[in-house]
């Protein structure tokens, strides 16, 4: 699999609800199912969400919340939904996650205190693709990642640098999405993204020393699975 | 510090995350351990 450049470039909220409602491929949380249903305008949903009791008011405050919202949080949408791709390793779920995010971003953004917005948004992202992952593939939650190994090399041999340099786009990325789910999350927000540890620690939900840990163990497993496809190729 | 902690803090030195502190001490363990020093 090859992770294809996400499509959502310059989106509204209303266009990315209006998007939605033509792609949810499974069943919802009801509130996602209120939001994403019907011919709602983004201020309906803004509505339905802040269940607002008032139908007449002037909404101006929501109109505000969602203006902010669009400029602060839309635009990170290519990385959110990178991310869920790359965690999920599949297009539809990625889609379904990325929804669920942006409904709980919108839901939660009054409590976004400034500060980075993609941080905060990736977070969001990253729990709801956990959450999704318990109700949809829990036989994924802790898989021990010697499984992955078994076809690796011998890591007796020494890793020919030169070797890694002829590794293609392809093939690094197909690696990437084998490696174990909490390696991958770590290496993807490391180099895809280009966060900190600080960010990453926060963005995961772990704690820094884990961060660092992981983002070494990530590398020695991809490196070692590299060099063990490309030492095969070469016979 | 152990060789062992070197490993991991070899990518956390080399992405510029490690505090001062930790920084110098890594520094100090390569410097005094020639199996690390020939690893990394």
């Amino acid at each position: 699999m090859v992770n294809e450049p996400a499509d959502y470039g310059d989106i509204s909220f209303a266009a990315f609800v209006a998007k939605a409602q033509g792609e949810m491929t499974r069943e919802v949380s009801h509130e996602s199912a209120i939001f994403f249903c019907g011919n709602k305008t983004a201020q309906d949903a803004v509505r339905i969400i802040n269940g607002s009791k008032s139908q007449n008011a002037p909404l101006v405050e929501e109109q505000d919340k969602l203006a902010r919202f669009e400029q602060s949080i839309m635009p990170h949408m290519n990385a959110a939904y990178n991310l869920a791709r790359w965690l999920s390793s599949n297009d539809s779920d990625a889609r379904d996650i990325v929804q669920e995010a942006y409904l709980r971003a919108f839901k939660f953004f009054s409590g976004f205190r400034g500060g980075d917005s993609r941080s905060w948004l990736l977070r969001i992202v990253s729990n709801a693709f956990y959450d999704w992952l318990k109700h949809n593939r829990r036989e994924e939650i802790g898989k021990p990642f010697e499984d992955v190994l078994e076809h690796a090399a011998d890591p007796s041999t020494t890793p020919d640098a030169s070797l890694l340099e002829k590794a293609d786009n392809e093939l690094l990325h197909q690696t990437i999405s084998e490696l174990p789910l909490e390696f991958r999350e770590i290496l993807v927000l490391r180099e895809l993204e280009g966060f900190s540890y600080k960010e990453i620690s926060a963005i995961a939900s772990v704690p820094l020393g884990t961060v660092m840990s992981r983002l070494a163990r990530a590398r020695e497993h991809l490196r070692t699975l590299l060099v063990g496809r490309l030492e095969r190729g070469k016979k | 510090m152990s060789c062992e902690e070197t490993k991991t803090l070899l990518h956390a030195y080399l992405d510029g995350e490690l505090d001062v502190v930790r920084s110098v001490e890594f520094e100090k363990h390569l410097k005094g351990c020639p199996a690390c020093s020939r690893a990394h």
